[in-house]
């Protein structure tokens, strides 16, 4: 499904050439739930918004089910975005003027679904995520464990093959996060989406099946754990 | 999609109420001001357009090296029709009410008329004035007949049926033979009654084909698909070829001007009533988009400087998806929504300023809000603001990179650089606006202040009737009991603009070709009752009047002014005793006046020739009083004793002489008024701009208080930015206005000079108007809790 062959990532500066990534080769298969972890400024974040088109390798290449990402247009991304890839923020990122309900509907109004089966989809995920009466809540109004749920509804609603998630619980306290936790593993137990996660706790790194750790912009071991 | 978009605009201004107060009131302001303006503008544009020939009228005016008046010889209207297939039609005004009022009656109504004129039958033809009754083909045919206003017809007759009846003008009955609707605002001419010009046959001045003197105002109607150029080199050809041995006319050249351009453009001398001015229509425009131009710049000052807040919705849409033309289109959208807010405040704003605003410019200004003109112009409006205004906001704010903007970096909000430019600009446009102002005022202020030579406070102007003209002398004793009685004078003309041109042939004296000089005729009480000093020689007698009055061996005196003394360059005391022929007689010259101000300080004082010849247009009483009502009050009985029969319709001379700057008088109010509105809209922005300063910064306010930052010093921090950039606004705006207003005072012969503390004055109170607005959100920073602020972080 992914494939990144030989990904830098590097930022000139006058004299200097900083690398954020250096020669990252990763493979990721539909289904996996992949946590990426390492110290600060290893380049977590800048993997996971490559992974996601938020921003461009320097060099290397790309293959997003067989495509090389670097030829997609802008409209071409932003189709991926509709319909293939789901994001979910430390910061949940929700939009304060629009209520839980028009969060969640969003991504619907620029998919263009009819307005009846939007309907009928929200009212599914608020469902779902037992988040009804909270529908008409601004985010604002609710704590932080709500509105992780309100942003990964909204990462789901449309049915994202793929969810990119960058320290989902990092502003959770431990039982808000193992219930994202939770959903995110029943969600790529049973419906199959593949996830991948940075974070730097071990404990929700534990939900995972693969590990991959990062310093200073390589890949320093795969999956440190299974060896135990 | 488009509701999410509404929906999301209309929270984020209830949510910001400031900020979107801020905007929707600047943005109102600038198009309301617009609004105004527009209609302003149409109305003085529109003049004499509604004529159905209008394009192909024209007025033939004379250009004359010394001056270019609006006036012809009789005979140029019937001489081009017959000599020239390209000329349709043609008619002449003698406008008879200009010099001195008639006297109107019918019955026991009685008024003093100046919107009077003889007209050529052929009026209808030319001019499309709606007749509601009479006969327009005929009304003007025969002589003693009238044609009046419906306001007229009101006045005289009331229910009575006007057509048929008789109205006694001057003494003499005219039939009135139609009535025509009111002469519409925007008209050059707006008289009242048409009186037929074959009434006056046989009068020396009125010929069809031989030259007399220019007394009237000549309208022609042009052929469909005529040249006007061409018509008016083969006129100027024929009457130079035609009249080469006449000195006057060798030396003119006839100027056509096209009706609908009388209005703004012409400029000439004796205009029928007081013009407007191309060049007062550009400035008015150019501030209504300066005052729209500054609103802009606060919706795209505030709009980008909160970039921040948006910053991440911007960020979430592109990474569900958005493209970005689509997120250019969502921003546009609530600039658009955002200025349908402003313009629907503009219409309440220009409903409640539309009176005053008629008041300043002087014209009835009414709103007819179905007319596709000024609904095409809210919309051209609405538009140019959507897109000034909200272009760059949608382009900066919809380019953030999402990586960027959700990893939570600081977004810088848009380029500080760009924002300090235009709060310049601005604060330049301000600053501009407040020195033109100063200096408007300040050269009326001079005008009206300055000496003119003669005594101008408490002098009383009356019309000179025959009969008071016959018993001036009984008059004057009578007078003589009045306490506060300084003087009385007639003659021709008021002091305030003389206006009679003459051509004097001085003894002993090489005059350039075509010389002609100002005449007044005056009875000789006049220099004493207006404290005009003489230089040389005495002023008139008794026996000078006589002696120029008697029926045979008439003889002249002549007094001249100092500027026709010093274009001989001759000392006046050996100019006494020359003598000088003028107006058909002659007589010497017995004294030099010091010079006055005999028309308005955009001229130079001309020469001018007195001489004591009766026919007077004014009588002017001269009072030494500080009690002005009880002696006007007592004049009015000697008067009403003496002339029951005549109206006392007074005016004061300082009143008559104020109004010859009732342009400059009103551009200078325009100007005050939006001068003050363009600071007003500029301090909006900045009270916005300060307190998202206030509020970004926060945090520093916070540490640098903990480190023992007083609240002075905190405020001094603010304000200190802001005041560098009206500093800078400062310096743009001085060169400008010396610039721009250097060239208006040039349209004085007489001027102020433009002096630095005017600029200086200008800056400081814009510094100081700056200073406290921004002191206003500083100081809610500077008393901020440093805990409470540190904490927030």
């Amino acid at each position: 499904m992914i494939k990144l062959r030989n990904i830098d990532k590097y930022i000139d500066k006058r004299f200097q050439r900083t690398f954020i990534l250096k020669g990252i080769n990763l493979d990721i298969q539909e289904g996996e739930f992949i946590t990426v972890m390492g110290p600060s400024g290893a380049g977590k974040s800048t993997l996971l918004n490559i992974l996601g088109f938020l921003d461009d390798p320097s060099e290397g290449e790309y293959l997003f089910y067989h495509e090389p990402v670097h030829g997609l247009s802008e409209k071409r991304k932003s189709e991926y975005h509709k319909s293939h890839i789901g994001f979910v923020f430390q910061a949940y990122h929700l939009i304060d003027e629009m209520t839980v309900y028009e969060n969640i509907e969003m991504p619907l109004l620029y998919r263009k679904v009819k307005s009846k089966k939007r309907k009928a989809m929200v009212a599914d995920m608020l469902d779902r995520f037992n988040i009804v009466a909270k529908k008409d809540l601004f985010p604002p109004q609710l704590s932080g464990g709500q509105q992780q749920v309100v942003g990964v509804a909204r990462a789901l609603i449309g049915s994202p093959k793929i969810i990119l998630a960058d320290e989902p619980t990092g502003n959770l306290h431990s039982e808000q996060s193992e219930y994202i936790m939770e959903l995110f593993k029943k969600l790529n137990e049973e419906e199959g989406v593949t996830i991948i996660q940075v974070t730097h706790s071990e404990k929700m790194a534990a939900y995972g099946n693969r590990i991959i750790n990062l310093k200073d912009g390589a890949v320093v071991e795969e999956n440190p754990y299974e060896e135990e | 999609m488009l509701k999410n978009f509404i929906k999301v605009a209309l929270r984020n201004l209830t949510k910001h109420k400031g900020y979107s107060f801020i905007n929707i009131l600047g943005l109102a302001v600038g198009i309301a001001v617009c609004t105004l303006i527009f209609l302003y503008v149409s109305k003085e544009l529109s003049y004499d357009s509604y004529h159905k020939k209008s394009k192909r009228i024209y007025r033939i005016t004379i250009d004359h090296p010394q001056a270019h008046v609006a006036v012809t010889p009789s005979m140029i209207s019937p001489t081009l029709q017959q000599l020239f297939p390209e000329v349709e039609d043609g008619v002449r005004l003698l406008d008879v009410g200009r010099f001195s009022p008639l006297v109107v009656r019918h019955g026991e109504k009685v008024f003093e008329e100046r919107k009077i004129a003889y007209a050529d039958s052929t009026l209808f033809d030319v001019f499309d004035f709606k007749m509601l009754a009479g006969d327009a083909k005929t009304a003007l045919v025969k002589p003693q007949t009238v044609v009046i206003t419906r306001d007229m017809a009101q006045r005289y007759f009331g229910n009575e049926s006007p057509v048929g009846n008789t109205l006694e003008i001057n003494d003499n009955d005219f039939e009135v033979t139609g009535v025509i609707e009111n002469i519409p605002d925007n008209s050059h001419f707006k008289f009242d009654f048409f009186m037929s010009l074959v009434t006056r046959s046989g009068w020396s001045q009125l010929s069809d084909s031989e030259w007399r003197a220019a007394n009237f105002y000549t309208y022609i109607v042009l052929q469909e698909g005529a040249e006007i150029l061409e018509l008016n080199r083969k006129v100027n050809d024929y009457i130079s070829k035609q009249f080469s041995d006449n000195e006057f006319a060798s030396a003119l050249s006839f100027v056509f001007e096209p009706l609908e351009d009388i209005h703004l453009y012409s400029g000439v001398r004796e205009a029928i009533q007081s013009q407007g001015d191309i060049r007062y229509i550009i400035a008015a425009i150019a501030i209504a988009i300066l005052i729209l131009i500054i609103a802009c710049i606060n919706y795209m000052n505030l709009a980008t400087a909160r970039s921040a807040r948006r910053a991440r919705e911007v960020g979430i849409r592109k990474v569900l998806g958005s493209e970005r033309k689509r997120l250019i289109g969502q921003f546009y959208g609530e600039s658009a929504f955002l200025t349908l807010l402003a313009i629907v405040v503009s219409v309440l704003l220009v409903e409640l300023f539309l009176p005053w605003f008629s008041q300043l410019t002087g014209q009835a200004l009414t709103i007819d809000y179905t007319s596709t003109k000024f609904l095409g112009m809210i919309a051209g409006a609405g538009i140019i603001v959507t897109l000034l205004a909200g272009s760059y906001p949608a382009l900066m704010l919809s380019s953030f990179s999402p990586a960027a903007v959700l990893k939570g970096s600081k977004v810088t909000g848009g380029s500080p650089k760009l924002r300090k430019f235009l709060v310049v600009f601005q604060f330049a446009a301000s600053i501009f606006l407040i020195i033109s102002t100063m200096v408007i005022y300040k050269q009326i202020n001079y005008m009206q202040q300055k000496e003119l030579g003669y005594k101008q406070d408490n002098v009383l102007v009356l019309t000179a009737y025959n009969d008071l003209e016959n018993r001036f002398d009984a008059f004057l004793s009578e007078m003589e009991q009045v306490p506060g009685f300084k003087g009385a004078a007639l003659a021709s003309d008021t002091p305030t603009s003389i206006r009679a041109a003459y051509g004097p042939d001085v003894e002993g004296i090489d005059e350039p070709p075509n010389y002609v000089a100002n005449g007044l005729r005056i009875t000789p009480e006049f220099t004493e009752a207006l404290n005009i000093n003489i230089v040389a020689g005495r002023a008139f007698t008794q026996g000078d009047f006589t002696r120029a009055n008697q029926s045979e061996n008439r003889e002249y005196a002549v007094l001249i002014n100092e500027s026709a003394a010093a274009d001989f360059g001759t000392p006046p005391e050996e100019l006494i005793g020359r003598r000088v022929q003028i107006s058909g007689e002659s007589g010497p010259i017995v004294g030099v006046i010091e010079d006055f101000h005999f028309s308005s300080l955009h001229q130079p004082i001309e020469p001018l020739y007195l001489f004591p010849r009766a026919s007077f247009n004014k009588l002017l009483i001269s009072f030494n009083t500080s009690d002005v009502s009880t002696t006007l009050n007592e004049t009015r009985a000697v008067w009403n004793k003496m002339f029951p029969q005549l109206p006392f319709e007074h005016e004061f001379l300082d009143q008559e002489y104020n109004a010859l700057y009732q342009q400059e008088t009103r551009a200078g109010n325009i100007f005050t008024s939006f001068a003050i509105l363009a600071i007003f809209v500029a301090c909006l922005g900045l009270v916005g701009l300060a307190s998202f300063m206030v509020e970004q910064r926060t945090q520093e306010i916070g540490v640098r208080k903990v480190l023992g930052a007083t609240a002075t010093q905190v405020m001094a921090l603010f304000s200190k930015d802001f005041v560098v950039l009206v500093l800078i606004g400062f310096l743009i705006a001085v060169p400008v206005a010396w610039y721009t207003m250097s060239k208006w005072l040039q349209n004085f012969a007489y001027q102020i000079e433009l002096q630095w503390f005017l600029f200086l004055i200008a800056g400081l109170v814009t510094i100081l108007i700056a200073v406290l607005t921004v002191s206003w959100q500083a100081i809610k920073a500077a008393r901020l809790d440093p805990a409470k602020s540190l904490r927030s972080e």
